[in-house]
């Protein structure tokens, strides 16, 4: 014998067409909204079978919920998606300066590996003006030159800043998960006020563009120059095309979830559906 | 007609329900049903969409509690949104009001 509530779950998740999380969310409070109500009707003296349908009846016809999700989804206010899209700032703002605290370690990997100049030396030809020089002599009094002087210096900056930017990024975060918290909304506030496709779409195109522009200039430098200063530059492009890559499996997954499923037979009596 | 005039005032039932304190869905809709003694039959899964609206719209707020060892989501009214239920509990008395100065005593 079926039971009457996996086969509704089948025919709301089937009917559904909105994005995993939202899915997951839907269906899990249906299924516990449908539990209860068997074990009401268990209490009242139904039989397992009988609870279980006027669980199901009762719920409505999963077409008609999975449209009233679908319609909210679609209604988003505009204060809620202004609201949405500073969240989605916030947050983008934050995993950015992240990154870019992790390509400073990967530069330090770097500069380990192949040296100061890889990361930070510049070009054959590049002149300083006499203060600099002083500036990077008086910093790195061992370096035999200002060139060596101005890489080493260049490389170290390339480390200590971008890992300050990154803790500045994970103060960020702490922030948004803070205020998500205080909001009542466990570890996020979420992005409900915005399509669910969108924030990973502007994060795989925010990283995905830095990404291949650094990776670029990288290529450029090693390619047509004498490859100094190289890794300065490949460590940026590295980590933010990782970013994008991070965002491109929940755009991918929103995407695929736009797309048409084969909708549900309805079932039970139709009952006032509110909007 | 009864489904429109529920339809309108939906928001206003939910938030006064929360009013009472945090609730999972079931409750909330049970809560609805029994306080208006069986008269609001809704399909219970619209109502979902609802609680969702209002959660996007910062009237509720919401979070997975563990309650008699189930993981469940719990929807609680927000500072907006009791100040959104005291205007529109203060509307709708206006209305009832007026509806009832024109149609008469329900005795």
């Amino acid at each position: 014998m079926t039971d009457p509530v996996e086969d509704y779950l089948d025919e709301l998740y089937a009917a559904l067409r909105v994005s995993p999380r939202t899915g997951r969310r839907i269906l899990a409070e249906t299924e516990d909204h449908l539990r209860d109500a068997v074990a009401d009707g268990l209490a009242h003296g139904l039989s397992e079978d009988a609870a279980a349908h006027r669980a199901v009846q009762r719920f409505g016809p999963s077409g008609a919920v999975a449209r009233a999700h679908r319609v909210r989804l679609n209604r988003r206010p505009p204060a809620a998606a202004g609201a949405g899209m500073i969240r989605m700032a916030w947050l983008l703002a934050a995993v950015g300066l992240i990154a870019i605290g992790v390509s400073g370690a990967v530069a330090a990997g770097m500069t380990a590996v192949f040296g100061h100049a890889f990361v930070g030396g510049t070009p054959a030809g590049t002149t300083w003006s006499a203060a600099d020089c002083g500036h990077f002599l008086a910093v790195w009094p061992s370096a035999h030159g200002c060139a060596q002087a101005a890489a080493l210096e260049n490389s170290a900056d390339a480390v200590s800043l971008r890992g300050l930017a990154g803790v500045g990024g994970l103060i960020l975060l702490a922030g948004y998960r803070a205020a998500g918290r205080w909001r009542g909304t466990g570890r996020g506030w979420g992005l409900d006020g915005l399509p669910d496709s969108f924030p990973p779409a502007v994060g795989t195109v925010v990283f995905g563009t830095a990404g291949v522009l650094l990776t670029g200039i990288a290529i450029d430098l090693a390619a047509f120059d004498d490859g100094h200063g190289t890794g300065f530059y490949l460590s940026g492009g590295i980590v933010a095309l990782g970013v994008a890559a991070g965002y491109a499996v929940p755009l991918y997954r929103a995407l695929l979830a736009g797309l048409t499923l084969p909708a549900a037979t309805a079932t039970g009596s139709a009952r006032s559906a509110p909007g | 007609m009864l489904h429109d005039r529920l339809k309108g005032n939906l928001d206003l039932l939910l938030l006064a329900v929360l009013e009472d304190g945090p609730a999972h869905g079931y409750a909330v809709i049970t809560a609805l049903r029994d306080r208006s003694d069986g008269g609001f039959d809704l399909a219970e899964g619209t109502v979902y969409p609802a609680l969702h609206r209002l959660e996007g719209t910062g009237l509720l707020g919401s979070r997975w509690a563990t309650i008699g060892g189930r993981r469940r989501r719990v929807y609680e009214i927000t500072q907006q949104g009791a100040a959104a239920l005291a205007t529109e509990r203060a509307r709708w008395q206006r209305f009832a009001r007026s509806v009832h100065a024109v149609v008469g005593s329900l005795a």
